[in-house]
């Protein structure tokens, strides 16, 4: 009867201690196994954010890049839809949580208003907090200024060449 | 209540009728019927979806009636030349006793009729717009935008007959091939100082010069063990977070344009001094409903709290094409 118990003493010490040691080492382990083939399932709440791009007028924009930035920061693809001819706009499938969301439209001169260089201090990035199988319908959103630009050349300081594939770098001063 | 509970099956019913997909043409045509409580009203919607092939070459749009019993409440018409689908919605006051049931026509609007761009010229990086009235006998305006001189271009060397043409670069865009660089800025997390790298790309074709594609396209990733570039892996350990990190699902991107965020994550104090994850390999990857996926481009990646580098660069300028 001892001899039992002692057996079962053993094999259950040896459960535990292979039982913790995976629980410790997986904090250490870099890849997950590889998913599934076939279609992706979601297994999380989703949302949505709609609402309207509008100009400095006033007016409503079309062609407008809207995304959701995930707030506090996170990596991955950022969801982004694009706006009507009243300029409204809908993302869809959105992880619940907090979202900052940016404006752009290049080809018009309006640069992303998440950008920090372009929009620090004078655009707004309204918040939004999505909630489970809602769509949250936010107001107007602003576009920011119109960009300018700076064009110009770099050259060689004792030759005057121009030097081409350069890296510039621009700081607000 | 009974009436209620006899109207939301009838509804219920007309629902799984209506909800059926109705192929007309390339055409899916979804509609709905619901109560919604706050407003004590009736929710009726359509929507109406074509794929990728169909929608780089025809606008989608539907036209109907929100039905009473048997009298029309309301018509309805959209029409999307993006690439998104055409939707409608529109709220009723309930009624207990009435059948509530949608009728809807899908329809397709040709954006091209016409050869690729081989009837003017590329100046510059022209982007250009055309539309008409239907049926067309020759374009209301061309509006070009471009970062290039004023030309002139001869008019009746554009070839009529098109309605709406989605044009880049001088030329209709061909399928998606691989990846250009709109911006890529890295800022530092204010919490941790953890660098967060934001990668902006546009999806463009196999022409050279490239064009960008002037519809939406769904992306995803996909994670790859850098030992085997083809052995999938369904995530990477962040020993900044103590998490996963994940590869994001199939997304509709505007344009063809879309944003990564890479960043390790920010721990909660006391920071580390260095934590990161294991280096991998990252496959965008175009995702069309119904079609085979095709890699646009793919990059090792090496996100630390230090550094986050793609194939060893910490930037890359704007314009630079990446396969």
């Amino acid at each position: 009867m001892r001899r039992r118990f002692l057996i079962f003493l053993f094999i259950a010490i040896g459960l535990i201690a292979v039982t913790a040691s995976y629980a410790i080492n997986r904090g250490f382990q870099p890849y997950l196994p590889a998913p599934p083939p076939g279609p992706i399932q979601s297994t999380v709440s989703l949302g949505g954010i709609s609402g309207r791009v509008i100009n400095a007028e006033g007016e409503p924009v079309s062609g407008v890049r809207v995304e959701a930035n995930p707030y506090p920061l996170r990596g991955g693809l950022v969801r982004d839809a694009g706006t009507d001819a009243k300029g409204i706009f809908r993302i869809y499938n959105l992880e619940v949580g907090r979202y900052k969301l940016s404006v752009s439209k290049e080809e018009a001169g309006y640069a992303d208003t998440s950008n920090h260089f372009y929009a620090a201090g004078f655009v707004e990035m309204p918040e939004v907090i999505v909630y489970a199988n809602q769509t949250v319908s936010w107001g107007d959103i602003h576009l920011g200024p119109r960009a300018g630009k700076l064009i110009g050349s770099v050259r060689e300081a004792q030759t005057k060449k121009l030097i081409a594939s350069n890296d510039l770098h621009s700081n607000y001063v | 209540m009974r009436k209620f509970i006899a109207l939301m099956l009838r509804a219920g019913a007309c629902c799984l009728v209506l909800s059926q997909q109705a192929r007309a043409a390339a055409t899916n045509t979804i509609t709905n019927i619901s109560y919604y409580e706050p407003t004590n009203s009736m929710y009726l919607w359509v929507d109406t979806a074509i794929d990728y092939d169909t929608y780089v070459y025809y606008s989608v749009a539907h036209w109907g009636y929100y039905y009473k019993n048997s009298d029309i409440m309301d018509s309805f018409g959209a029409q999307n030349d993006f690439g998104e689908d055409a939707y409608s919605e529109e709220f009723f006051p309930y009624d207990p006793n009435a059948d509530y049931t949608i009728e809807s026509y899908p329809n397709l609007i040709a954006k091209v009729r016409h050869d690729y761009g081989d009837t003017y010229e590329d100046y510059c990086d022209y982007i250009q717009w055309a539309m008409g009235d239907e049926p067309v006998y020759y374009p209301n305006y061309f509006d070009f935008n471009g970062s290039g001189p004023d030309v002139q271009i001869n008019g009746s060397s554009i070839l009529l007959g098109a309605v709406y043409s989605f044009f880049t670069e001088g030329g209709l865009a061909g399928p998606p091939d691989h990846v250009k660089v709109v911006s890529d800025d890295t800022t530092y997390d204010h919490d941790c100082y953890f660098p967060f790298r934001k990668l902006t790309l546009q999806v463009v074709d196999g022409n050279v010069p490239a064009r960008r594609v002037g519809v939406n396209i769904s992306i995803r990733e996909r994670f790859f063990t850098v030992e085997d570039w083809n052995a999938e892996i369904g995530g990477v350990w962040s020993t900044c977070v103590n998490d996963w990190s994940k590869p994001s699902g199939c997304g509709v991107h505007f344009l063809g344009k879309f944003t990564d965020n890479m960043f390790a994550g920010c721990p909660p104090p006391p920071v580390p001094s260095y934590c990161g994850l294991p280096q991998f390999v990252v496959k965008w990857i175009w995702c069309p409903r119904g079609k085979p996926e095709k890699t646009l481009m793919m990059h090792v990646r090496d996100e630390t709290s230090e550094h986050i580098l793609t194939n060893g660069s910490g930037h890359y300028l704007p314009g630079t094409e990446l396969r």
